[in-house]
């Protein structure tokens, strides 16, 4: 991973055929799941030319000609070589918060870990000369507060949980 | 006639007027907000409308639906972030527009066009619902699947310069419909044994996750930024008469075509805006300013999104067939009551159907005056506030919403994941919305495509030979041959 330090805050950069290559492994694997189906032939009643398990092949199949076509076109291609770097500054950090906050959701409580998550992001987001422990403490305080009684108005349900 | 002045003259009385005012702006801010959706405000209201009169509380619902599919405008132009599957199409025009400080004029021509959808969808609905409706249901799996190819042709071809990434995406969409129960035989498939596939993947969720979630990271990285739009001017909300005139033949295209396809069950709102979009992209002379912010683009999708709530309601009044999710929720409304849509709701309560044609009409015009005299002014105010307070709030009731569409955690998780899915796919250059409508309508796609292969033994020339099929294939190979004919001319440019 780059990082590019002429501009504030710091842009961090990954190689674009990472990018690339995610997708298409993402591609591949869900081609892969669809052409060979998890379970056999089941239409007792009716005899079906296309039977649930074609059609699973047949999408599955266009998905792994082209995932393949795709890795060997960027090869030939020199495309992944010669690609730009992509910008990742705070996402990866964020997508990992927003799956402890998922878990957190579901097993601890949804207003004690969204007090949190709000907070972690409200300072993460702010650039690092402004960034502020009481003012995203306030906000998030203040943010749940206002939720709270939102969801109350409108009756809106959180997931029962460890705590509230 | 008569029925119809009454019932307009009853809705415009204090208690049922006020009742379908707060109905149609609880689902306006239900619309505006991210996760939050029609069919959420609608089921939410369900419940009091139980202690109203019958025709008072289908009026408010009524107030709810058209609220939140105009709404949905919102988020979409102000943030990028379409909350529901009708205004993910506006994004593509409206956003950059606001991101040129234009966000008031983007608001004004979609509030606009959502009106004259409404209008033009209401025509409709009162003069031709029981006939429409009759020939809407001679459409069968054969039929079904010619609208369905068309409509995929539309979407390919907003993929942008590489209809190829479009088609795989559609591809990618329609596997991950295949994941859960087998909609003809209902086996579970492609679930790789794990319990928490056994039912699908979630839409609604899976769509919140690309387009609000993947969105709200993509901004994320930007933090030097402080504002997902810059400070946005509401001088010049309404549209100018040159802009009307100009657009005349756009509004009635869009509405003509929202109408038609909301009236088809299940394929509805979800579809219009995009098929939409592309004829008044090919109908320009300057297709290429399509999504960079062509007023044009917001125009076509905005009036056919509320087209099709019309188009949706005739099906779901004349036979009770629910045309959308929200119809469909409006059902269990009517049934609390103990009412059932259908030709026997026309029969013995042709008052209350009138009501809710009233109700439709008031609560448009209402929408209109409300979203152009406050909802310009005060929704940029609003959500003009810094990425670090917005961001936060945006995927926490993104999330909540999720949760609330059928009370588990898995969906929660759907968007989780589909944010991740869409964060790379979009550093990827794939586009994401060929993606959503696979997922939404590929389960319909194949229990469509199996039945028809069923009911012709295997053949494919009846797809050729029914003349409504026949229209539709003709329409999907023109629109994909018009689409590459376009792109090699820009090639070649």
């Amino acid at each position: 991973m780059e990082t590019i330090m002429n501009e504030t805050p710091a842009i961090r950069t990954i190689p674009h055929w990472t990018v690339d290559l995610a997708v298409i492994v993402l591609i591949m694997g869900v081609g892969g799941v669809c052409a060979y189906p998890s379970h056999g032939e089941s239409n007792f009643l009716v005899p079906e030319v296309l039977s649930s398990n074609i059609y699973s092949q047949c999408i599955g199949s266009v998905l792994l000609g082209f995932g393949l076509w795709h890795i060997v076109n960027s090869v030939r291609s020199r495309l992944w070589k010669h690609g730009n770097p992509i910008p990742v500054t705070f996402a990866f950090t964020a997508m990992f918060m927003l799956v402890v906050y998922g878990l957190a959701f579901a097993y601890i409580g949804f207003y004690t870990s969204t007090i949190a998550f709000i907070f972690l992001l409200a300072y993460f987001l702010t650039v690092p000369e402004e960034r502020s422990i009481k003012g995203a403490l306030a906000f998030s305080l203040g943010t749940i507060v206002a939720i709270a009684l939102l969801f109350q108005v409108f009756k809106i349900y959180i997931p029962p949980a460890w705590l509230f | 006639m008569n029925e119809i002045l009454n019932a307009i003259s009853f809705s415009l009385s204090p208690l049922p007027l006020a009742l379908n005012l707060a109905g149609t702006v609880f689902g306006i801010i239900f619309g505006a907000i991210p996760g939050l959706t029609a069919t959420l405000a609608v089921i939410l209201l369900i419940p009091l409308s139980y202690g109203l009169d019958p025709t008072m509380g289908i009026c408010m619902l009524v107030g709810v639906y058209i609220g939140g599919v105009s709404g949905g405008l919102v988020s979409a132009t102000l943030l990028g972030m379409p909350g529901t599957p009708a205004s993910i199409v506006t994004s593509l025009d409206a956003f950059p527009m606001a991101q040129r400080g234009e966000g008031g004029r983007a608001l004004g021509v979609g509030i606009t066009s959502n009106l004259v959808g409404c209008l033009i969808g209401w025509v409709f609905l009162v003069s031709l619902a029981p006939g429409i409706a009759r020939f809407a249901v001679q459409f069968g799996p054969i039929e079904n699947v010619a609208v369905l190819v068309f409509g995929f042709t539309a979407v390919i071809s907003l993929a942008g310069d590489s209809l190829l990434r479009g088609m795989v995406m559609l591809f990618l969409g329609l596997a991950f419909s295949t994941v859960g129960l087998d909609p003809i035989n209902s086996m579970p498939r492609n679930t790789m044994g794990l319990d928490a596939l056994a039912n699908g993947v979630d839409t609604l969720p899976a769509m919140i996750g690309l387009f609000v979630i993947a969105q709200a990271l993509s901004e994320m990285d930007v933090l030097a930024k402080k504002y997902i739009i810059p400070q946005t001017t509401v001088k010049n909300s309404f549209m100018r008469l040159s802009e009307l005139k100009e657009s005349l033949g756009n509004f009635i295209r869009s509405g003509l075509i929202g109408t038609g396809i909301g009236i088809l069950p299940g394929i509805g709102g979800a579809l219009s805006g995009f098929v939409c979009y592309d004829q008044a992209r090919k109908a320009s002379k300057d297709p290429d300013s399509f999504g960079k912010g062509n007023i044009q683009g917001i125009v076509a999708a905005e009036t056919s999104n509320n087209a099709a709530v019309a188009g949706a309601l005739i099906p779901f009044l004349a036979l009770g067939i629910p045309g959308d999710s929200v119809t469909a929720a409006l059902i269990g409304g009517l049934q609390i009551h103990g009412l059932n849509p259908g030709p026997v709701l026309f029969a013995k309560n042709f008052d209350l159907v009138c009501n809710v044609f009233a109700a439709f009409l008031i609560s448009s015009v209402f929408m209109f005056f409300f979203m152009m005299l406050l909802g310009t002014y005060v929704f940029p105010i609003i959500l003009r506030v810094q990425k670090k307070y917005v961001l936060p709030l945006v995927v926490v009731l993104s999330l909540i919403g999720c949760y609330n569409m059928n009370f588990t955690i898995n969906a929660v998780w759907v968007a989780i994941v589909f944010g991740i899915i869409g964060y790379f796919l979009n550093k990827a250059s794939f586009p994401n919305v060929p993606l959503v409508i696979g997922i939404i309508l590929g389960a319909m796609f194949e229990r469509q495509l199996r039945i028809a292969m069923i009911q012709t033994d295997g053949s494919l020339l009846p797809f050729v030979t029914e003349p409504i099929s026949l229209f539709f294939l003709v329409l999907a190979f023109l629109s994909l041959s018009f689409s590459l004919y376009s792109m090699a001319r820009k090639r070649k440019a």
